[in-house]
């Protein structure tokens, strides 16, 4: 009998999510902290001080309203708060509640626990997958410190996401099926692509079961657990919305109302992102070469992990508003798993890559500390 | 890979899952059918309660410019008022007014310019409470519209919803004819009120 392999509580997996989180949210921090020190002091005053307000822009604002006083049906030319799914929100609320914490700081460790806890599970499927201890490492430092990962340490979805995908696809994978769904059925709760795990979990059981398990559920319907369960979340935010205000898609209609999010193929979108301004052409420059990362998900016969990226992709791609692709891309763990794999027998373009990560990073989050659209 | 289970706890499990994606698609056609855009509700109802206003006197002009009374009255559909009126944004676009009182005819006068976003041109249609009462047609070489009709039936609660619906809408951005990448249909202006004699024929 082989042994179970290494799980997210491994003592590997949790010292180099240890060190990988450490390591880029303390440099994340004094890169903020520097920004406002030595380039503008004003932002204290602006944003308020101490350290947890350099994790809080842009969207933060939205969801620490949540957390304090829930959904309004209130609107400000069309923008309301039901464009935001309500687990994080929720989970902070409760953090709040327990620990008598503001909804800033309950919040930010919700945010900071989820994403440790994604780093363990993100180091605990590249050993799942069968790849080296040293690639499971490169990929918690690559997603530690990708472009823009100081979102992860914001009161913001990003890290509930990540760890809510990362463990449905590692508890599918090890299939426990419904520690799987239940996962699952938090992540469509979490964001509007969570539901996309209905993907990933189709492709898992055609490959490893064939098409006769999907054809002749009977035999094994255990494999479909993961697969209803998915839009549960879903599901409930648009029943919670429907009893609200009438219109189970008012998450739809908000950011169509009042971010004016139109639906469009996507190589019109990425065309016209291309051509209009500075600012649209990186979000979706960054957008483009993160999905060209597919490639190696490709060579490596991941495909469930690709499909998977390809669909998440192709909607983001959909929409006309080019603001946030990048951060929107980057909880995409498979694709940074397929680059540490690439990097781990290249120690030199591994290191060359992390330190490119790290500066755009900083970069970005001096940007973000300044309150700069690039972040947005 | 874990161990089979029981036959009977397979078609069970199997009849929940069958029962629970059913719950899902019934779902799912119940908010399809029953979900109303709440904000275009919305600005519908607010529009709707700025037009109970006393009856106006004829003959009225209500421009749709930043902070115009026109402005106002406008329900879904609609951009932010700029310069000397506002866009459309979807291919319909609803502005509500008040039934005026009038002892003649009713005729009501709209101005604006379409948006040509190909070659054919575009029709610009005026509905009244959900009749059309209107049609006309736009191209490139004239993209501005000037447009009467007669409101005939008063409305229940006295206000009137009028509808401006154009053929297809498209942003500047994606025909390369400008930085603006807002879907745009019609650029409406004015709306002029009239209380005519029985008889007489449309303003000008």
């Amino acid at each position: 009998m082989s042994p179970a392999p290494a799980g997210p509580l491994d003592r590997t997996a949790l010292r180099d999510a240890a060190i990988a989180f450490v390591a880029s949210r303390a440099l994340l921090w004094l890169v903020g902290l520097l920004t406002v020190q030595a380039i503008d002091p004003n932002l204290e005053a602006i944003y308020g001080g101490g350290p947890e307000h350099l994790f809080c822009r842009w969207d933060c604002g939205w969801y620490t309203d949540m957390i304090r006083d829930g959904y309004s049906t209130g609107n400000n030319h069309g923008q309301s708060n039901l464009a935001f799914f309500p687990l994080f929100p929720l989970l902070a609320r409760g953090v709040s509640a327990i620990t008598g914490l503001g909804e800033l700081g309950a919040g930010l460790l919700v945010s900071n626990l989820c994403f440790f806890a994604a780093l363990c599970y993100v180091h605990a499927y590249v050993r799942l997958l069968g790849a080296s201890d040293r690639a499971a490492t490169l990929a918690v430092m690559l997603l530690a410190f990708a472009p823009h990962s100081f979102v992860f340490s914001s009161v913001y979805t990003e890290s509930t996401f990540l760890l809510l995908l990362a463990a449905a696809m590692y508890h599918l994978r090890r299939e426990h099926f419904l520690a799987a769904g239940l996962c699952a059925a938090a992540l469509s709760a979490t964001r509007a692509t969570g539901v996309f795990f209905i993907v990933f979990a189709l492709a898992w059981i055609v490959r490893t079961h064939g098409l006769d398990a999907v054809f002749r559920p009977w035999r094994r319907p255990e494999l479909f657990v993961p697969v209803v369960l998915a839009p549960l979340g879903l599901f409930a935010f648009w029943t919670f919305s429907f009893e609200f205000v009438g219109d189970a898609f008012a998450q739809a209609s908000t950011v169509r109302h009042g971010w004016g999010w139109q639906a469009a193929p996507p190589w019109e979108n990425i065309w016209a992102h291309l051509n209009y301004d500075a600012l649209s052409r990186f979000w979706v420059l960054c957008s483009l070469a993160i999905a060209s990362l597919c490639v190696l998900l490709w060579r490596r016969r991941l495909w469930e992990e690709l499909l998977l990226c390809a669909a998440v992709f192709l909607l983001l791609w959909s929409g006309s508003v080019p603001n946030s692709l990048l951060r929107y891309s980057i909880v995409l763990f498979p694709v940074w798993i397929a680059l540490a794999q690439s990097l781990s027998r290249r120690p030199v373009a591994g290191a060359y890559v992390l330190v490119a990560f790290g500066l755009l990073d900083g970069f970005l989050m001096a940007a973000w500390t300044l309150g700069k659209t690039i972040t947005i | 890979m874990s161990a089979p289970i029981a036959a009977w706890r397979r078609w069970t499990l199997l009849a929940a899952l069958f029962g629970i994606g059913l719950v899902w698609v019934a779902a799912f056609a119940l908010f399809r059918a029953h979900s109303e855009d709440y904000l275009a509700a919305h600005f519908a109802d607010v529009a709707r309660d700025r037009a109970r206003m006393p009856a106006p006197a004829l003959p009225l002009v209500l421009t749709f410019g930043p902070g115009r009374t026109g402005a106002r009255l406008l329900g879904d559909g609609w951009t932010e008022p700029a310069d000397d009126g506002v866009w459309s944004f979807a291919r319909r676009a609803m502005v509500y007014l008040r039934w005026p009182a009038a002892r003649g005819e009713r005729w009501l006068t709209f101005e604006g310019e379409a948006f040509i976003p190909g070659r054919r041109g575009q029709h610009v249609r005026l509905y009244a409470d959900g009749a059309l009462v209107g049609e006309w047609f736009a191209d490139r070489n004239s993209t501005v519209v000037r447009g009467s009709a007669r409101l005939v039936a008063p409305p229940r609660d006295g206000v009137v919803e009028l509808v401006i619906e154009v053929d297809e809408i498209a942003s500047p951005f994606s025909i390369g004819s400008g930085k603006d990448t807002r879907p745009l249909g019609f650029h409406l202006r004015t709306i002029e009120l009239r209380d005519l004699p029985p008889g007489s024929p449309p303003p000008p």
